[in-house]
């Protein structure tokens, strides 16, 4: 298993449901601990359940904050075009419903397989198309606002 | 209405990455702790196989195919091929310390495996197939002369646990670690002691049989040094 592939990718997913940079580092790197403790042979599969798993310990937990109180840092040197598309896109996903969110963060950041992420949402193929298709048009729209 | 890649490209660039140092930091310890779990001892040994370089493997079978040189005598075969021994035991060391002599052997210390078990997993490849020729080389000498196969085993082994076990100790040294070959000067030593005593009819006089005990005491101490080496390598990178 690449690791420095799948820490990315669980971080971003974590921090789309927690919302909070701090906690979304815990939890991804307790969600490798967890893996390392396991047996199980599935790493993507298996790494977002637990980090799933772990989210919604979470949520139980504490209040989550919100995407859009969190600060926009700039990805490279501050262009303001880039602050504008940041900021931009955390107001997007976060108007999105936790669900549609996820899925957003699996096949458009992540770059999941749709087969990967029927098994980590448990849908099948057929339910999986339509509700990628509502959530897409959805944050396009919120995008283009 | 935006392109799936459109949205793509949009979203990758612009979702959160994690904080770098501590990524980093956090990957070292995992690799580490799963490192150590997942990659046993037979699999570091396999690994560091491709590593050796092919010229060791070829001079040893070299040396050992001395038996089937035309122009030695069948009687003095023994002695010629234990004579050469002592340089099979020098390259052996020379392999084991190469990226301490090319000054890799800090990098390799901070690779998940420890310099301790590169340099055992190493030691072993090498005088595991070395031991195997002398093996070989043994039973075929063995059949043919009045010794047998444990004695010609053994004046075989003697010249090599010599050579060994001078070599680490030298290794160990100021001056070993500074001259890359000092191993060869170890090994024309002990293959001059050999050839002289052997011309002098040293060996022809003695009961050939004490050989083994010899040949077993110098093993002992050959893992003594080995050991001895290894604790010196680990107190070095600690």
């Amino acid at each position: 298993m690449e690791i420095e592939e799948y820490y990315d990718k669980i971080y971003r997913y974590c921090y789309y449901k927690v919302g909070n940079k701090t906690l979304a580092e815990d939890l991804t790197q307790e969600t490798f601990l967890k893996y390392l403790k396991s047996t199980c042979t599935g790493p993507e599969h298996y790494l977002y359940t637990i980090a799933r798993n772990l989210c919604i310990d979470e949520y139980r937990k504490v209040k989550t904050v919100s995407l859009e109180e969190e600060t926009v840092e700039p990805a490279d040197g501050g262009f303001e075009q880039s602050v504008v598309d940041r900021e931009a896109v955390a107001k997007a996903l976060g108007k999105l419903s936790e669900e549609d969110r996820e899925l957003m963060i699996l096949r458009f950041v992540n770059d999941e397989p749709l087969s990967e992420i029927c098994k980590i949402m448990g849908l099948s193929r057929f339910a999986l198309y339509r509700r990628l298709n509502n959530a897409k048009s959805e944050l396009v729209k919120y995008l283009e606002e | 209405m935006m392109k799936d890649r459109e949205l793509k490209q949009l979203l990758q660039k612009n979702t959160e990455s994690p904080d770098h140092a501590s990524k980093d930091a956090f990957i070292r310890r995992y690799k580490k702790e799963t490192g150590s779990e997942k990659t046993g001892h037979i699999k570091l040994v396999m690994m560091q196989a491709g590593y050796i370089r092919k010229r060791i493997w070829i001079i040893s079978l070299l040396i050992a195919a001395t038996f089937f040189f035309p122009y030695v005598e069948s009687e003095d075969k023994l002695f010629v091929i234990a004579g050469l021994m002592p340089f099979m035991a020098g390259l052996s060391i020379l392999e084991v310390f190469r990226s301490e002599y090319y000054g890799v052997s800090e990098l390799e210390a901070v690779t998940k495996f420890s310099a301790k078990g590169v340099f055992f997993a190493r030691m072993t490849l090498i005088s595991a197939f070395q031991l195997m020729l002398t093996a070989v080389i043994s039973a075929l000498i063995g059949i043919n002369n009045p010794y047998g196969i444990a004695v010609s085993g053994s004046m075989l082994l003697i010249p090599w646990f010599i050579t060994s076990i001078i070599s680490l100790i030298v290794e160990r040294s100021e001056f070993g670690r500074n001259n890359r070959y000092s191993f060869v000067a170890v090994a024309v030593c002990v293959t001059w002691i050999h050839t002289t005593l052997y011309s002098n009819g040293f060996f022809q006089s003695l009961d050939m049989r004490y050989l083994i005990f010899v040949a077993a005491l110098l093993f002992a101490l050959n893992v003594f040094e080995v050991r001895k080496t290894i604790e010196t390598e680990t107190l070095v990178w600690n």
